[in-house]
C-alpha cells in the first residue's frame, strides 16, 4: 500500500514537474505545477508527515499557485508573450541533467548516506515535533527567512507604490 | 455621473455595525415564512388551473359576435371594427343577405395571435355586433390556424 | 482482515454520498423557504403517482430535466479546463466532509473504530487547504469558457475567496488556542461537559465573536448571498455563463455540497459536532435502554402528530382537486400511522439492550444530532439569501480586509489574555 502510493506520487510530481517546463500555456503550467505540489503532498502524507501535507497544500497548492494563476490570467498571458530563452535544446538538456547531478550529489551528501526516514521516529512529523525544531534549533534560519519575507513584502509595497 | 447628485443618509453607529439592522431584517423574513406555513390558506397565491380569479365586470376577454332575436349575427358588415383595430387583426367580408336585402358579413375573421385586447373594435361598433364580455383568457392551441377564429366560432362563444 | 479493508471502503462512501444526499433536500428548502418568505407556496406540481410531498418531488424533476438537456460546448474554449471545472468543483466541495467526525469512536472487539472517513491529525488545515482549492474549480471554469465575462467573474470570485481565505483561518485560531489541537475528532470530544452548569460546552460560548467571524468567512467562502458576486446572476454575470445542462448542474450541486460541508465543519467546530446537548457519551451508553425508549415513544407522537396533521390537509386538497392528488395526504397519514405503529410493537417488545447494540444506538443518535445541525445551518445559508442584498464589490473587500481580519487578530489577543487569566 506505501510502496504503491509512493510510486504513484512520485510519478505525478515528477510528471507535473515535467509539464510545467515543457508546456507552452504558462496556465497550463502552472497547473501542472499545481499537480505537482499536490503529489509532494501527498508523499509527505505517505510519510504521516500530517502537518506538513496540510501546510503544503495550504500554502503552496493553494495559496501560492492561486495568487501565480491569478497574475496570469490578470495579464491575460498566452503562449506567444512567453519569452523563448536563447538555448538550443541539446544544450538545455544538458544543462537540465547537469543541475540534476549537482541536486542529487547534495541530497546524498547532506542526508549522510540515509535514504529513509527511521520509521521508528516518535512524533515524527507532528506539529510538536516541528514546532521545537523550528523554534529551537533552527530558530536562527527560520529568523532569518522570516526577516527576508519581511523585506520582500516592503520591496513590493515599495515597486506597488511607485508611479509609472 | 454628471448631472445626477448623490446625497448620503449618514448612518448612525448601530447602523453601520451591520449586525443589529442585519438581524432585523432577518426577522422580518422569518416571520413571513412561520406566518406562511401555519396560515397557507391566507396566501395570496391562487393554484391556478384548480382555482381561478373571480374577473372583474369589465374584464376585456376573449370576443364574441352577438344575434339578433331571430339567430343571425347583428352585424352589418361596416368595417368600423376592421378600421378601428390597431393591430390589424380583424379581416371581414363583406356580403349581401339572401331574404332582406341587407349587407352581412360572410366571413369575420379575428386573428388573436394579433389581437391586443384593446376594446376599440366593441367601442366602435355601431349596431353593438362585437363584444369582449366573454371572460375567457386560457386561448393558447397547438396550431397558429386555430387561434384565427372564424364567424361561427365567434357567434358560438 | 477484510472488516479492515471494508470499513474505510464503506466509510469513504459514506463521505462521498451524504453531502449528495443533502443537496436534494436543501435545493427544495432554498425553493420552499423562498417562497414562504415571499408569500409565495413555491414549488407543489411535481408528483409520482399522485405523491408530492410538498414539492420535495421537483429536486429529481430537475435532475431529469438536466439531464435531458442539450450539453452545449461554446466555440473556442479550452476543452480541457472547461470540463474540467465543473468535475473539480463538485468533488473539492465533498472533500471536508471525509474528516469530520460522524458519531463518537466505537470500540468493538477491543478495537477503536474513528467514525469518519479519513483520521487527520491536522483536520482544521485540511479544511483550510480544501477550501483554497475552490478558487481553482471556479477560475478554470471562468478562463475555459474563454468569455471575458466569465473570466472577470473568475477573478472576481478568486479576488474574494483568497481575501475570506485569511479571514477565516484568523477567526479559527482561537479555537485552536482553547482546544489546544489541530484534529477534529479531538475538537468535538473536548465539546462535552458543561460551562458554568447550564451551558454545553460548545465552543461558540466561549468564541462568539471568532463564530461570528467565521460565519461570515463561510458565507464568503460557499459563495453564498450576501457575498455571491461569483455568480451574479442577476446583474453582474459569473463564471458559469457558459455551462448548460449537467455541467452547470455540477457547479450547482458543488455549491450546495459547499454549504453542507461547511455546515458540517462550523456544526463541528463550534457547536459540538456530534455532541448531544448535557448529555455525554457515556451517560447515553449507560442509559441507552432508556434513550431506545424515549426515541421510539418520540417517534410514535411524531407519528400520531403527522397523521392528525395530514388528515386536515387532506381535507383541503380534497376541496381543491378532487382528483387523484387528494390521495397524497391518506398514503402519507396511512404511513406515519404505520411508522407510529411500528415505533409502539418495538416499544413492547424492547427489554433490554447488549452493549454493542447500545454503543450503535449512541452513535445513531449522535449522527442524528450532527446531521440536525447541519440542517439547522443550511437553513441559516437559505434564510439569510432570501433576506440581505448582495455587497457591492468593494464592500466585500472593505468588509474582508477591515473589518475581519483586525477582529479576528483582536479575537486572538482577546483569547490569550483570557487564557493566560485562567493559568
Amino acid at each position: 500500500m506505501q510502496t504503491i502510493a509512493f510510486w504513484v506520487f512520485s510519478f505525478l510530481a515528477v510528471a507535473g514537474a515535467v509539464l510545467t517546463v515543457t508546456r507552452k500555456n504558462p496556465l497550463s503550467s502552472a497547473l501542472s505545477l499545481v499537480v505537482s505540489l499536490v503529489a509532494v503532498a501527498g508523499l509527505f502524507a505517505t510519510l504521516s508527515a500530517h502537518f506538513l501535507f496540510a501546510i503544503q497544500l495550504l500554502v503552496y497548492a493553494g495559496a501560492v499557485m492561486v495568487l501565480v494563476i491569478y497574475v496570469i490570467m490578470i495579464l491575460n498571458l498566452r503562449e506567444r508573450d512567453m519569452r523563448v530563452l536563447g538555448l538550443s535544446r541539446p544544450r538545455a538538456a544538458l544543462a537540465s541533467v547537469a543541475s540534476l547531478a549537482v541536486l542529487l550529489v547534495l541530497a546524498r551528501v547532506f542526508a549522510g548516506g540515509r535514504t529513509a526516514f527511521p520509521a521508528d521516529a516518535k512524533g515524527l512529523g507532528s506539529i510538536e515535533e516541528l514546532a521545537t525544531a523550528l523554534f529551537t534549533r533552527y530558530l536562527l534560519q527560520f529568523e532569518v527567512v522570516s526577516v527576508l519575507l519581511l523585506a520582500a513584502m516592503v520591496g513590493a509595497v515599495v515597486l506597488a507604490m511607485r508611479k509609472f | 455621473m454628471p448631472g445626477i447628485r448623490t446625497v448620503g443618509r449618514p448612518m448612525n453607529i448601530k447602523e453601520k455595525w451591520y449586525l443589529f439592522e442585519i438581524a432585523k431584517g432577518m426577522m422580518v423574513s422569518i416571520r413571513h415564512l412561520v406566518s406562511n406555513i401555519f396560515h397557507q390558506d391566507r396566501m395570496p397565491t391562487l393554484q391556478y388551473p384548480e382555482e381561478k380569479r373571480v374577473l372583474p365586470e369589465r374584464f376585456r376577454g376573449r370576443h364574441r359576435l352577438t344575434k339578433r332575436e331571430d339567430g343571425t349575427p347583428k352585424c352589418v358588415a361596416c368595417y368600423c371594427c376592421q378600421t378601428a383595430c390597431p393591430a390589424d387583426c380583424i379581416s371581414i367580408e363583406a356580403g349581401e343577405r339572401p331574404d332582406a336585402g341587407e349587407k352581412v358579413a360572410v366571413r369575420f375573421d379575428i386573428n388573436i395571435l394579433r389581437c391586443v385586447f384593446c376594446g376599440l373594435c366593441v367601442e366602435a361598433c355601431p349596431v353593438d355586433a362585437i363584444r369582449m364580455d366573454t371572460g375567457k383568457y386560457e386561448l393558447s392551441s397547438d396550431s397558429r390556424k386555430k387561434l384565427i377564429y372564424d364567424i361561427d366560432t365567434l357567434l358560438n362563444d | 482482515m477484510l472488516f479492515d479493508l471494508l470499513l474505510p471502503v464503506l466509510f469513504a462512501l459514506v463521505a462521498a454520498f451524504l453531502p449528495l444526499m443533502f443537496v436534494p433536500l436543501l435545493v427544495w428548502g432554498e425553493r420552499k423557504a423562498a417562497a414562504f418568505i415571499q408569500d409565495r407556496t413555491g414549488p407543489n406540481r411535481a408528483e409520482v403517482l399522485g405523491i408530492r410531498l410538498g414539492g420535495l418531488v421537483h429536486p429529481f424533476a430537475d435532475v431529469v430535466k438536466l439531464l435531458g438537456k442539450e450539453d452545449w460546448t461554446p466555440e473556442r474554449v479550452n476543452r480541457f479546463y472547461y470540463n474540467l471545472g465543473p468535475f473539480l468543483a463538485l468533488f473539492i466541495s465533498m472533500l471536508p466532509f471525509a474528516i469530520v467526525p460522524l458519531a463518537d469512536s466505537l470500540s468493538v472487539g477491543g478495537r477503536i473504530i474513528e467514525m469518519r472517513a479519513v483520521t487527520l491529525n491536522v483536520g482544521i488545515l485540511f479544511v483550510l487547504a480544501i477550501t483554497s482549492f475552490h478558487v481553482y474549480a471556479i477560475v478554470l471554469g471562468g478562463w475555459g469558457a474563454n468569455n471575458t465575462y466569465t473570466l472577470i467573474g473568475g477573478m472576481r470570485s478568486a479576488a474574494q475567496m483568497v481575501s475570506y481565505e485569511l479571514a477565516m483561518g484568523l477567526s479559527l485560531i482561537g479555537v485552536l488556542m482553547i482546544s489546544q489541537t489541530l484534529d477534529l475528532g479531538a475538537i468535538v470530544r473536548q465539546q462535552g461537559g458543561l460551562l458554568f452548569g447550564f451551558l454545553p460546552r460548545w465552543n461558540v460560548f466561549l468564541q462568539p465573536l471568532g463564530f461570528l467571524l467565521f460565519l461570515i468567512a463561510l458565507f464568503a467562502e460557499t459563495n453564498r448571498n450576501p457575498f455571491d458576486l461569483p455568480e451574479g446572476e442577476s446583474e453582474i454575470i459569473g463564471f458559469h455563463v457558459e455551462y448548460s445542462s449537467m455541467r452547470f448542474a455540477f457547479y450547482f450541486m458543488g455549491e450546495y455540497i459547499a454549504m453542507v460541508a461547511g455546515s458540517a465543519v462550523i456544526a463541528t467546530l463550534y457547536f459540538g459536532g456530534w455532541q448531544v446537548p448535557w448529555l455525554g457519551t457515556e451517560t447515553l451508553r449507560a442509559n441507552a435502554l432508556l434513550a431506545a425508549r424515549v426515541l421510539l415513544v418520540l417517534i410514535a407522537v411524531f407519528g400520531v402528530l403527522a397523521a392528525v396533521l395530514f388528515r386536515s390537509y387532506g381535507r383541503r386538497l380534497r376541496i381543491l382537486y378532487r382528483d387523484r392528488r387528494s390521495r397524497e395526504a391518506k398514503v402519507l397519514g396511512a404511513a406515519s400511522i404505520f411508522v407510529a405503529v411500528l415505533a409502539l410493537l418495538a416499544l413492547a417488545f424492547l427489554s433490554g439492550i447488549r452493549p454493542l447494540g447500545a454503543q450503535i444506538l449512541v452513535a445513531a443518535v449522535q449522527f442524528l444530532f450532527l446531521v440536525a445541525k447541519i440542517l439547522a445551518f443550511g437553513f441559516l445559508f437559505i434564510w439569510v439569501r432570501w433576506t440581505l442584498p448582495r455587497f457591492r464589490y468593494d464592500q466585500v473587500m472593505g468588509l474582508g480586509w477591515k473589518s475581519l481580519v483586525p477582529l479576528g487578530l483582536l479575537n486572538i489577543a482577546v483569547t490569550g489574555l483570557v487564557l493566560l487569566g485562567i493559568d
